[in-house]
């Protein structure tokens, strides 16, 4: 027997790695050839019998199936076998329903265990469909009996206890090979479940791990940068007060801009890198936006003043609060307004905050600034990125700030939008989801 | 002239402070938390300055402040920390642990004298 299995199915289950069609390719396998021997043992005694339709039923689907192992074997699938199978043996339902009018226990045993084979081998749309043919001609048979018509009035021609017992045999073989190795693949599956949660909850530990490491590192760097960063500056701000030379303190101004400049953006790639590790600790509090626009105005009046910018705000009359970071926010408008006042070279900067109909407050930037090209907005918000890069760039800046205010915002659950036509300003909106309050 | 404790392991930093400080205050260097509390039993001061990272020390500039806050005879002077920890919410985390005011390095004169002033009333 091993020696048939070998060289009929051999091959083709080393090169099934899922386990459930493993099984049912030894399935299909042991359907076929059992049913070969008592095909054979069956024509034996049909010959003696002389039950002439059974005998040729019998020659014909001895023939099939002995094929049906050689295509198995040729074609290494089990698909069209599977449809195959379940076809004769619908058919044979039929033939013994319409023909011999004989819808019995056994009919309805091999129904129900071919509505599970075509589940289990051929997937879900196959077993709805051959669900639906076997139910149908049944359905159909049964409602005529009751209304008095009769299919087919020929005498049954059966092996009462021969076949009866195959029959039996077979069909609950089947039916208990199915669930038992559906059962089983169930519970290999919680199995595998159960460890993929736990290799899941050991990656996040490890993560986290990770982002607390990450965390510390650059909160040591920012630390080891600015300590001689201060010794640079520091020494540099006391060169500037000991000399009467306006040469020396024309370089130490200019030091000092540049050290400036180095802290700046040493400062933005931390904020950047930091931003994964702050969107688990963010401090929400409620926030007054027209406060926080007057604080940062504060800290930009001078720049504004000595650029000999208009520098307003139109507050809302209503009081407008919305629950975020505030450190974050801050920074985020600071940006914003510092890039509007470092952009507008003549004019105003003009600052409003609105309530949006769709419960969002804004605050508005309106310059009347050098603008952005249309070639450069998809990029604005990109990292180390300026519209005039190279010899000709005109503004200072690292070209992190608006790649950190885009993360911040989207952290605090807002956006910013930009309206701009070169040469005429830009529009900048901030716009995050309002306090709805208790 | 008034008297200001500087407490910095950073010789380079502790020399910055007392050029930058010398035209108006009197800027005494402890290069650690225990010198710096030895030294407050024997002299008055007007206003301590403190760096948190205080390298070999065995405190840092936080203990050697709660140290000074909980001794009756310097829990009244004004302890200002001056420090590398300079993230955006460093500035809270040392607030609330009771430092009376808070500068990020590198340190700019004008601020540093503007805030020593505040709090020398």
């Amino acid at each position: 027997m091993n020696f048939f299995r070998e060289y009929f199915i051999g091959d083709l289950l080393r090169s099934e790695p899922d386990v459930l069609k493993q099984a049912s390719i030894r399935l299909i396998y042991n359907i076929v050839s059992t049913s070969v021997y008592a095909l054979i043992v069956f024509f034996l005694i049909y010959l003696w019998k002389g039950f002439h339709y059974q005998l040729i039923k019998n020659v014909v689907i001895i023939f099939l199936f002995v094929g049906i192992l050689f295509y198995i074997k040729a074609q290494k699938s089990i698909v069209l076998v599977c449809h195959l199978l379940l076809f004769i043996s619908w058919l044979n339902n039929n033939i013994n329903i319409y023909l011999f009018d004989d819808f019995n226990f056994f009919i309805a045993l091999l129904t129900v265990s071919n509505i599970i084979f075509a589940f289990h081998t051929l997937g879900n749309k196959a077993g709805i469909f051959y669900s639906i043919a076997h139910f149908i001609p049944i359905m159909f048979h049964s409602l005529g009996k009751y209304s008095g018509i009769h299919f087919g009035a020929r005498q049954p021609q059966q092996l009462a206890l021969m076949e009866v017992i195959t029959t039996l045999v077979l069909v609950f073989f089947i039916i208990v090979y199915l669930i038992y190795h559906y059962h089983q693949a169930f519970e290999l599956a919680k199995v595998s479940i159960r460890r993929s949660v736990e290799e899941l909850k050991t990656a996040k530990e490890l993560a986290e791990e990770m982002n607390r490491l990450k965390t510390n590192f650059l909160s040591n760097m920012s630390h080891e940068i600015r300590t001689p960063i201060n010794g640079i500056l520091g020494l540099s701000q006391v060169i500037g007060m000991e000399t009467d030379n306006d040469e020396i303190k024309n370089y130490v101004r200019l030091q000092q801009q540049s050290g400036n400049r180095l802290l700046n953006t040493i400062t933005s790639i931390l904020d950047l890198s930091r931003i994964e590790a702050q969107s688990s600790q963010l401090k929400l509090k409620v926030i007054d936006l027209n406060n926080l626009v007057r604080e940062s105005m504060l800290s930009l009046e001078g720049m504004a003043k000595s650029k000999r910018l208009q520098f307003l705000f139109k507050p809302s009359s209503e009081k407008l609060e919305c629950l975020s970071d505030e450190t974050m926010l801050y920074q985020v408008l600071n940006n914003v307004v510092g890039n509007a006042i470092k952009f507008t070279d003549k004019g105003e900067v003009v600052i409003t905050t609105i309530k949006k109909h769709d419960s969002r407050v804004s605050i508005v930037v309106k310059d009347t600034g050098i603008g952005i090209s249309e070639e450069f907005m998809p990029r604005i918000f990109n990292s180390f990125e300026q519209e005039s890069t190279g010899r000709s760039r005109s503004h200072e800046g690292s070209g992190l700030g608006l790649a950190i205010s885009k993360k911040y915002i989207e952290l605090l659950g807002g956006e910013i939008l930009i309206e701009s036509k070169k040469d005429q300003g830009s529009t900048f909106e901030i716009v995050l989801p309002a306090y709805k309050g208790q | 002239m008034k008297k200001i404790l500087y407490v910095e392991d950073d010789p380079i930093n502790a020399l910055v402070m007392q050029k930058l400080l010398k035209s108006e205050f009197n800027v005494v260097h402890s290069p650690d938390g225990e010198t710096c509390l030895v030294m407050l039993d024997k002299e008055k001061f007007d206003l301590i300055l403190m760096d948190i990272n205080l390298g070999k020390g065995k405190m840092n500039g936080v203990e050697t402040m709660h140290h000074i806050k909980s001794n009756p005879k310097t829990a009244g002077l004004k302890v200002i920390t001056v420090t590398s920890y300079a993230l955006p919410e460093d500035k809270d985390r040392f607030l609330r642990e009771g430092f009376d005011a808070y500068i990020p390095k590198p340190v700019d004169r004008q601020i540093l004298l503007k805030t020593i002033h505040q709090y020398l009333g």
